[in-house]
């Protein structure tokens, strides 16, 4: 697009200004800003902002202290010193002038921005800029700099001050000290303006013990002080040297700011500045200081606003003085834990009061949270005292600090009570992410706490569950229950938490609990049921509780709340608890049987029931009576796939008043066709068919004997004709849903299920069956790559396998998978088939390297060589990254077959330099930046096995084809001179690194 | 590990795959031409911030994890935890992880200068 023309007139550029700042359309504002910025930057912008500044409207103004900024930061270079001189004293002018005309604040700061800019600009012409602005401004006109000499002391100037100039020195000094902190401290370049901003503390110390005096302005400048002094505190503590008399004299000025407390209007910013130099730089404070807060806080005063914080509004009064007690009490932390004495103890007691402020947590109590976090690092700190100090010493005040942490765990129990469900029911969406977000954080509290207080911290929840219970206090019951789940991970086997665990167990609550219609509200059966879920330990040690807890989660299944939840408890409890309940599996399938003939269950309930009931099976010693119960519950699953083929094949069955039917529709209500009906009939099957793999899977470790003969062998034949007739259905599935990529995918699963498996089992198929199964697979299946990604797992597998089997499987599955690469139209056309055809051949060349190169045709291995070439000289990161490992690994691949390593020394001649022209490629700036270490392994691999890896990799650089424009051949020789010297250390990788960016050019360096 | 700088974040996560994915992208807009290496750095320096807030202020999901300390070293403001056999729980009760070994390398949310 063309440049709009640059006005030709100031009055037109005024107009543009003015134009500026009123409502406009967004292209219309970005044009007058081009426009101006054009001529802001131009060689005129000096003398537009001359004859800008004396335009009597505002934001006219304002725009020529922005030119001056702009003027200032970019051609501040081309002006010499007396050029320098005299912009100061122009635009020190033009600000005392705005003073005393009465110009809009907002035009006022941004000259004093102008100012803190010409600052940075020319410190070494200025350094004493804040003694001169005073003296310019109590003379009421600019002065020059050499005048200063004969000035006043600074008290005595800022002292002299009318109060609406006083003002704008503080706005100066803030602005002076916000600019300065924004250069980079460290740089050379500004080194000499620090250093010279901080021998200005001195001038600074006056101008503000000045502004904290009271004045007749509504506490105006005051409050700007304040603001001020925060900002100096802030600058000081990240300045790391040169400091001392900065703050030095910032100190002096904790007292009169501390005195600004006393004001209301200055609460706000007063309790700001204090909190927040208590959280970030606590050192700055002295101990007189803290001294003197300390005796704030103990006063009649804060007692009035500690008053307001926990009775009052917080959306409405703020929490200002709380956070400001909590900062306190993070930074004094340690000395108020040792202390005993009486103030400490009241001040730590008000801490604790803090987490019982009217109000349910976080949308009406704001500063629980806060409080929250200050007692955790008292209980961090209580921890680490008692560890490291003298028994007797902790001795002195652990009893005073425990008190505090029992009022702190009252509290929280408070807190962590359910409103009603009509006042829940009323809050937004943030209101209970933070009420829930909050209960886990006392959790997480308590968790802490139950390191030092163990039993006790038990006894007393569950002394709290029975008290409430009695009282039907369901509110308090829940509270307890969910306080006590919370310390689930922290109890261990000890019998004496077993006895407290039993009195909640064996509490009338678990029979309420069991009554659908009963009086406990549906929130507290929730925790009630996830509490049995949490202690599963526990009822492996007490058997006992277990046949009612877990009545008491299957009557919950069929509810539409409770059912997910009860189900996962279900899942965990029969999981942890399976040699227990052997003897019940046949009545849990019974259980589940008649679930579902009444209703249709949550998919996910109802997977994770049979994960529940498989895992139980899993259990049962005698074999053939585990497989009778696994066929029974087999045969149900069975059904339902029979039933989603049928449907399929022929759609007039679809009956949706049949339960059987409507286990496919996947929304009530919904009316899917029988096409619709039968592809979800048949995932949900085949996913119970995935749970029941899962929960077949041994929890136990077995001794693997890898010289022992394999289990197939001699494996039971009604073993293997269930297996079979599981492959049957699972082939059959696939044939009928030959489209879904999500039934391949679960296939997948439950195959995977069985590979890690060292006993025999149902889904622990015979490798033979795995291999052709997946050797069936045609590259139009869907999800080829998960396939793919199945096989390489299964070759994992085969050490439990024949081993005379294993060659000839694999040969079988090679050519398979080659097969598959090379039906890719490109390498990168399928990511996930290109990255696991690459790791399934990588996979078997390094534990099977003759069925690799025995593969027939031979051209197939030739074909995969230079399909990997290809994929590693790509772009895409998986398959780059599989490929980067399968060379690193054949570099350095050995035979004792003396026929084969000829094979492989023959192949290593003929590809080295391809391997090697690859890798440079991509060194010399064709890989991206995080690819560069997973390319430094085959590297690394050549250098130290192949003694001809020098010329190859020599060839390849100074081959034309090279990419790296910016390098010359001086680099190269370089570069690899170090590399053949590090031999494959470490170290490569830096090399590789600093050769690639150098290739890339210093464009790129600006990563770490 | 080095803050970066005149502000106060590490720049550790640049490393993890989130950083070195947008590092590859910037990567690739420098070599179109369509942005320039400084505003590059700016956009990492960005990440710095944006990353450690946002993994202190939005992330809400916990775990809790049991193992045996094996090893553990507190050097140059940074601990290092070496632990074994580490079961791992997730928060909402999915399945149960498991490692072998885990390191944990952390360093103060607060650097030693800002204390």
């Amino acid at each position: 697009m063309e440049p709009l023309p640059l006005p030709t007139s100031l009055a037109e550029v005024e107009q543009l200004i003015i134009a500026l700042y009123q409502p406009n359309p967004p292209e219309t504002v970005s044009r007058i800003q081009e426009i101006l910025q054009r001529l802001q930057k131009s060689p005129e912008g000096w003398q537009l902002a001359q004859s800008l500044i004396g335009n009597p409207n505002d934001n006219i103004k304002f725009y020529a202290a922005l030119t001056i900024i702009v003027k200032l930061n970019k051609d501040s270079a081309n002006l010499n010193d007396d050029e320098a001189k005299e912009l100061l004293q122009n635009i020190l002018g033009w600000t005392i002038a705005s003073c005393a005309q009465g110009v809009a604040p907002f035009v006022i700061k941004k000259l004093c921005v102008a100012l803190a800019t010409f600052f940075i600009h020319f410190s070494q012409l200025w350094p004493n800029c804040l003694r001169h602005f005073l003296h310019s401004l109590d003379i009421g006109r600019a002065t020059p700099i050499e005048a200063l000499d004969d000035a006043l002391e600074t008290p005595i100037i800022a002292n002299n001050l009318e109060i609406s100039k006083l003002k704008v020195a503080v706005w100066f000094a803030t602005s002076l000290v916000e600019e300065v902190g924004k250069t980079d401290m460290n740089s050379i370049k500004y080194i000499h303006v620090h250093e010279r901003l901080v021998r200005n503390a001195f001038d600074l110390a006056s101008l503000l013990a000045r502004g904290f005096l009271p004045s007749d302005d509504a506490y105006q400048t005051q409050g700007e002080s304040l603001v001020c002094f925060q900002a100096w505190i802030l600058y000081a503590q990240r300045l790391s040297s040169n400091t001392d008399v900065l703050v030095t004299h910032l100190r002096e000025l904790v007292g009169p700011a501390l005195n600004c407390f006393a004001i209301d209007d200055l609460f706000q910013p007063a309790a700001e500045l204090f909190s927040d130099v208590l959280s970030n730089y606590s050192g700055f404070f002295t101990e007189a200081h803290y001294a003197s807060l300390a005796s704030l806080f103990d006063s009649e005063w804060a007692a009035e606003h500690y008053n307001r914080v926990i009775h009052g509004d917080h959306q409405l009064d703020g929490i200002s003085f709380g956070l400001l007690m909590l900062a306190y009490g993070d930074a004094k932390v340690s000395d108020l834990m040792c202390s005993t004495d009486e103030r400490s103890q009241r001040f730590l007691a008000r801490l604790a009061g803090l987490l019982a402020a009217d109000g349910y947590l976080v949308g009406e109590d704001s500063i629980f949270v806060p409080a929250l976090e200050f007692w955790a690092t008292f209980v961090e700190t209580m921890i680490d005292n008692i560890y490291s100090e003298d028994e007797a010493k902790v001795n002195v005040w652990r009893s005073h600090a425990e008190q505090h942490l029992k009022s702190v765990v009252s509290n929280c129990w408070r807190k962590a009570q359910w409103p009603p469900a009509e006042t829940f029911a009323e809050w937004d969406s943030n209101e209970r992410v933070g009420f829930t977000d909050a209960r886990k954080d006392i959790a997480d509290m308590l968790q802490s706490i139950f390191t030092l207080e163990n039993l006790t911290l038990v006894s007393f929840f569950s002394g709290l569950f029975l008290q409430a219970l009695s009282v039907q206090s369901w509110a308090e019951v829940e509270a307890s229950a969910f306080c006590l789940g919370s310390l689930s991970d922290c109890i261990t086997e000890d019998p004496q938490y077993d006895v407290e665990l039993s009195k909640v167990f064996a509490s009338p609550f678990f029979d309420l609990l069991g009554q659908a219609q009963g009086p406990v509200p549906l929130r507290l059966r929730q925790t009630g049921l996830l509490l049995i879920e949490r202690y599963c330990e526990y009822f492996e040690r007490h058997s006992e509780y277990l046949p009612h807890a877990l009545n008491l989660l299957f009557a919950a299944v069929g509810d539409p709340v409770l059912g997910g939840p009860s189900a996962k408890s279900i899942s965990t409890l029969c999981s942890s608890c399976r040699c227990i309940l052997t003897s019940e599996a046949p009545a849990f399938i019974m259980h589940y049987q008649t679930i579902r003939s009444r209703q249709v269950l949550d998919s996910l309930a109802e997977e994770r029931i049979i994960l529940a009931i498989a895992s139980i099976i899993q259990a049962i010693p005698d074999s053939n009576q585990k497989l009778a119960v696994f066929e029974n519950l087999y045969s149900i699953i069975k059904a339902d796939c029979e039933r989603a083929v049928q449907l399929k094949q022929q759609p007039s069955i679809l009956n949706l008043s049949d339960p059987n039917f409507l286990r496919g529709v996947e929304q009530p209500g919904d009316v899917p066709s029988a096409d619709e009906v039968s592809q979800q009939l048949a995932v949900r099957a085949l996913r119970s068919l995935q749970s029941m793999a899962k929960g077949m899977q041994d929890v136990k470790e077995h001794v693997v004997d890898i010289d022992a003969d394999p289990f197939f062998a001699n494996q039971d034949p009604k073993l293997s004709a269930i297996q079979s007739d599981i492959l049957n259905v699972l082939v059959e599935m696939q044939k009928n849903f030959n489209t879904s990529g999500e039934i391949v995918e679960i296939i997948c699963i439950i195959f995977r299920a069985g590979f890690s498996e060292t006993e025999p089992g149902p889904f622990v198929f015979p490798p033979e069956v795995v291999t052709d199964f997946l050797s069936q697979q045609r590259f139009e299946t869907p999800r080829l790559g998960t396939l793919l990604s199945t096989a390489c797992s299964f070759v994992g597998s085969l050490y439990r396998g024949p081993k005379n089997m294993v060659p000839s499987l694999l040969a079988q599955l090679l050519p398979w998978v080659i097969n598959m690469l090379s039906s890719l139209p490109e390498p990168e056309s399928d990511t996930e088939v290109a990255q696991n055809g690459i790791c399934f051949v990588d996979k078997i060349m390094t534990r099977y390297p003759e069925v690799v190169f025995q593969i027939q045709p031979s051209q197939m291995l030739e074909f995969f060589f230079m399909f990997s070439l290809k994929v590693l000289n790509g772009k895409e990161p998986l398959p780059k990254t599989a490929s980067a490992e399968f060379w690193s690994n054949f570099i350095t691949l050995k035979s004792d077959s003396p026929d084969l390593q000829g094979t492989i020394n023959a192949a290593m001649e003929h590809l080295g330099p391809l391997i090697s022209q690859t890798l440079i490629q991509n060194i010399g700036g064709n890989a991206a930046r995080s690819e560069l270490d997973k390319l430094s392994d085959p590297l690394k691999k050549l250098v130290t096995s192949q003694v001809r890896s020098r010329q190859w990799l020599e060839q390849a650089l100074f081959d034309p084809s090279f990419p790296g424009q910016q390098v010359g051949n001086d680099e190269k020789s370089t570069f690899l001179r170090k590399i053949i010297g590090l031999r494959g250390a470490r170290a490569t990788n830096q090399v590789v690194r600093e050769f690639w960016l150098a290739c890339r050019g210093s464009n790129f360096s600006y990563a770490s | 590990m080095a803050a970066n700088g005149n502000t106060n974040y590490y720049d550790l996560y640049r490393h993890g795959s989130l950083g070195s994915t947008l590092t590859d992208a910037l990567d690739d807009l420098i070599g179109a031409e369509r942005i320039d290496p400084q505003l590059a750095m700016k956009v990492l320096m960005q990440f710095d911030r944006v990353i450690t807030e946002a993994l202190s202020e939005k992330v809400k999901a916990r775990l809790t994890f049991k193992g045996s300390l094996d090893t553990y070293r507190f050097c140059d403001e940074v601990w290092t935890f070496l632990i074994k056999n580490v079961t791992f729980k997730m928060d909402g009760g999915q399945s149960v992880v498991t490692a072998d070994k885990v390191k944990i390398v952390s360093c103060s949310a607060k650097r030693s200068d800002e204390k």
